[in-house]
């Protein structure tokens, strides 16, 4: 079976090679998404941002040979852009800007159970704006089309037949798209931020 | 068909996409990219891409000795078993290092003088007087240079062994994965982990400097030379460790663009200007070896990365190559606060 690994390694791979093609499809999945994971943890600073992943990304250029696939391409390139903030942050003296884990804060753990079952929504206009960013911040960790799948469903209210028509895509393809989607936003809100409202649980395939 | 895309076409959602569809209507979308920083990201990091490919290409057609090395490592053995019977031919020893620039003087073990492209077998001792310093290729592509009143013996691939005064090692950027090259000294050896770094005997210690990367450092326990231990310490980028004879470390900071790095530059083999060259490729180089960080102001990197270099910059230092190149072009240059910046005058 063709894993996700075994594609990021081959792209890599084709990378590393000099494979021009391979460079563009590399840099068009990754810059965005590796750019608004600088932009969470520099309280927004573009600028910062985009010095810090241009670096990383071209520090990367020289050892594409070392990706190994022990973990997803994203994750790793996310661990150097890491490195790069934390050595940013060093120099400048500024202090690095990281959200509180979910786990960590018993408040916003309780508001994630409730709006996940649907019930009312007593939060707290601080509350409101910390949920959204989790949102946002795990939207903006995922592949491109699964992020635009699902903001077109959920926060702009597009039908299937629309985002379908967006993407070039069937109905059928389209729902598994989001499908997709939905399934990787699960996973990543709990990679990230260690903890999953209960519902996330019920995930049969 | 899976259950959940089953579920989807029945139009009964399970209660995990239900929680999941609440949870995302209550978020903000993506934030959006700003205008041009894709298309400034993408001319840097393509540039860097070419140079890392080139590279990698050149590395790997210096990998190619390899090949000999075990060919006459196999004559070798053959000798060795057949020693009783006429040799007819000796193999040549493979070289490990090759001479790439000389300036005053650069001596073998016999005294007799080397100059730039003379090939170096493993054993080779070499030294420099008080005016001489050189650089030579390793065959892994690694640039090593070598200060005024030094000697020392090439061991193996990748191996030396330090005796007095100074060399300065210049690998590729950070690969904490690969093979690094290793300096040993009669109190500490030092194995790069992707680096520019310096080793150099003085006052009864060696002391290691760390210009970018990390280096691997183990301190004698003994006599003779140290065992290689990477990871027994580790000193990153801008940081120096002094070690004595006892084992003792003394650690300190040195700044990358630190005019005590000067000597190093004086011997930096010029950089080549033939075949499709950029001047973002040139630019990189003279930052590196400079020990300045690389920042295009605007479009500049975009513009850099477009433009073709022609001529030579051989016999030039590094600053002053890149005097003269910038002289030739619409873009203007500033050092400032360990930067190289680069920008539209």
């Amino acid at each position: 079976m063709t894993t996700q690994i075994s594609i990021d390694k081959a792209l890599a791979t084709r990378v590393g090679r000099g494979d021009e093609a391979a460079f563009e499809e590399f840099f068009s999945a990754y810059f965005p998404r590796l750019f608004r994971f600088a932009l969470s943890r520099t309280d927004g600073d573009e600028a910062v941002a985009e010095e810090v992943v241009q670096r990383t990304l071209c520090n990367v250029m020289y050892k594409m040979d070392s990706f190994r696939g022990d973990a997803p391409l994203f994750t790793w390139l996310c661990s150097i852009c890491r490195n790069e903030l934390s050595a940013y942050f060093r120099k400048s003296g500024r202090e690095e800007s990281f959200a509180q884990p979910v786990e960590d804060n018993t408040e916003i753990h309780a508001a994630l159970e409730r709006i996940s079952e649907g019930g009312d929504d007593p939060l707290t206009e601080r509350h409101r704006d910390e949920i959204a960013g989790y949102v946002q911040a795990t939207l903006e960790a995922l592949p491109d089309n699964y992020a635009r799948a699902l903001e077109w469903k959920y926060m702009q209210g597009l039908s299937v037949a629309e985002i379908a028509g967006e993407l070039g895509l069937s109905e059928k393809a389209a729902e598994s798209v989001l499908t997709r989607a939905r399934k990787a936003f699960r996973e990543a809100f709990e990679r990230l931020w260690g903890f999953a409202p209960r519902l996330f649980a019920d995930d049969r395939d | 068909m899976s259950e959940e895309e089953r579920s989807d076409r029945d139009g009964k959602a399970r209660p995990a996409d239900e929680a999941t569809a609440r949870l995302i209507a209550r978020g903000r979308p993506r934030r959006a990219i700003p205008p041009g920083a894709r298309e400034r990201a993408h001319a840097a990091v393509h540039e860097a891409w070419r140079d890392a490919t080139r590279e990698r290409r050149r590395r790997q057609a210096g990998r190619r000795w390899h090949v000999p090395v075990a060919l006459a490592a196999s004559v070798a053995l053959a000798g060795i078993l057949i020693a009783r019977f006429p040799a007819e031919t000796i193999a040549p020893a493979a070289p490990v290092a090759t001479v790439a620039l000389v300036r005053g003087e650069l001596s073998g073990a016999d005294g007799a003088r080397l100059r730039p492209g003379a090939e170096l077998p493993a054993g080779t001792s070499l030294s420099t007087d008080g005016a001489g310093r050189a650089a030579l290729s390793l065959a892994d592509g690694t640039s090593l240079r070598v200060d005024h009143d030094t000697r020392l013996t090439l061991t193996a691939d990748a191996r030396l062994r330090l005796e007095a005064g100074a060399v300065y090692v210049d690998t590729a950027p950070a690969d904490p994965t690969g093979d690094g090259v290793t300096i040993m000294t009669s109190y500490a050896t030092a194995t790069d982990l992707g680096t520019q770094f310096e080793v150099r005997l003085a006052d009864e210690a060696a002391l290691i400097r760390v210009r970018e990367g990390k280096v691997a450092i183990a301190p004698a326990t003994g006599t003779g030379f140290a065992a290689v231990a990477p990871g027994q310490h580790v000193a990153p980028a801008g940081r120096a460790a002094r070690v004595t004879a006892d084992g003792g470390i003394e650690a300190s900071d040195i700044s990358p663009h630190d005019p005590s790095w000067a000597w190093a530059q004086s011997v930096a083999p010029a950089f080549e200007t033939a075949g499709d060259r950029k001047l973002g490729e040139f630019l990189r180089w003279s930052a590196r070896e400079l020990g300045l960080e690389l920042h295009y102001s605007g479009d500049t990197g975009a513009a850099a990365a477009a433009v073709d270099l022609s001529g030579s910059v051989e016999g030039m230092t590094p600053g002053e190559a890149l005097q003269a190149v910038m002289a030739t072009t619409t873009l203007a240059y500033r050092v400032q606060d360990g930067r190289l910046e680069v920008y539209r005058p």
